[in-house]
């Protein structure tokens, strides 16, 4: 090929590396305010891939204090459901209770009425 | 001027690859711009002044864009400047290749790895800021 294909090869060359590098010039224009911020004189290294491990661990983390919280909010109403039973438990063992009681003193009534009807027979049987 | 001695002279410890080549294309586009095709057999054969002048500019403007990012302690000039070094680069390793033929083929690569090197710088500081900008 003569100078001249290749001259012209060249300036083709130019014209797209050209094109592709204000396009990447203005790529990083559009990026400055993040760059500004570097420190230029040295090499801080801003470590990428301890970034990349803390974003994951904070990711987990948020994931286990999910799961903490709807463990919680479970264990809290198994407990008010087991306290309703016991409270409804305990209620219905007072009813018994005073069931028992009233049965109790009717029986005792009933039990005098007996008495006082026994007694009322025998006298009658003993005047006739 | 001496803050700016003081930090060139920081970033040669702290990164001296990262700024020699960069800062030495200052007097290595100059040298081409002023001589033009007489700096480059390669582009005397082909007869490219004009290109090699133009690469001699981006590589002049990629010195003094880097040289500025350090004095200003400001990451978007040596970013741009870095940009200007790939096509200067670029554009003489092509033209190395092109003109010299099998005696360029050391030469010629080598300026385009040095493109390519400054590509990887940038895409490296460009994720180091978002990084940075993220820990805040």
């Amino acid at each position: 090929m003569s100078a001249d294909t290749l001259r012209f090869v060249l300036q083709v060359l130019a014209v797209m590396l050209g094109g592709g590098t204000v396009q990447l010039g203005i790529f990083l224009l559009r990026r400055r305010a993040e760059l500004r911020q570097l420190d230029t004189a040295s090499d801080v290294a801003v470590n990428t891939v301890t970034d990349s491990l803390i974003n994951r661990l904070q990711e987990d983390g948020a994931i286990y204090r999910e799961r903490v919280k709807s463990l919680e909010s479970r264990i809290q109403l198994l407990e008010s459901r087991s306290d309703a039973q016991q409270k409804d438990f305990a209620e219905q063992l007072r009813i018994a209770h005073e069931e028992n009681i009233r049965l109790t003193t009717r029986v005792a009534q009933l039990q005098t009425d007996l008495d006082i009807s026994q007694r009322q027979i025998r006298e009658l049987q003993g005047r006739a | 001027m001496r803050d700016f001695a003081r930090a060139v002279y920081r970033a040669w410890q702290d990164k001296p690859t990262a700024v020699t080549l960069p800062l030495g294309m200052v007097l290595i586009g100059a040298n081409a711009m002023i001589l033009g095709d007489r700096a480059s057999r390669a582009f005397t054969d082909l007869g490219g002044s004009t290109i090699i002048r133009l690469a001699g500019l981006a590589m002049f403007a990629c010195g003094v864009l880097v040289a500025s990012g350090i004095a200003l302690s400001d990451a978007t000039y040596e970013v741009i400047g870095l940009a200007l070094g790939v096509f200067g680069s670029a554009i003489y390793g092509a033209g190395v290749i092109l003109g010299l033929g099998t005696q360029g083929l050391i030469t010629g690569p080598e300026n385009l790895l040095i493109a390519l090197a400054f590509l990887g710088r940038i895409a490296l500081l460009l994720r180091r800021a978002r990084s940075a900008a993220r820990e805040e």
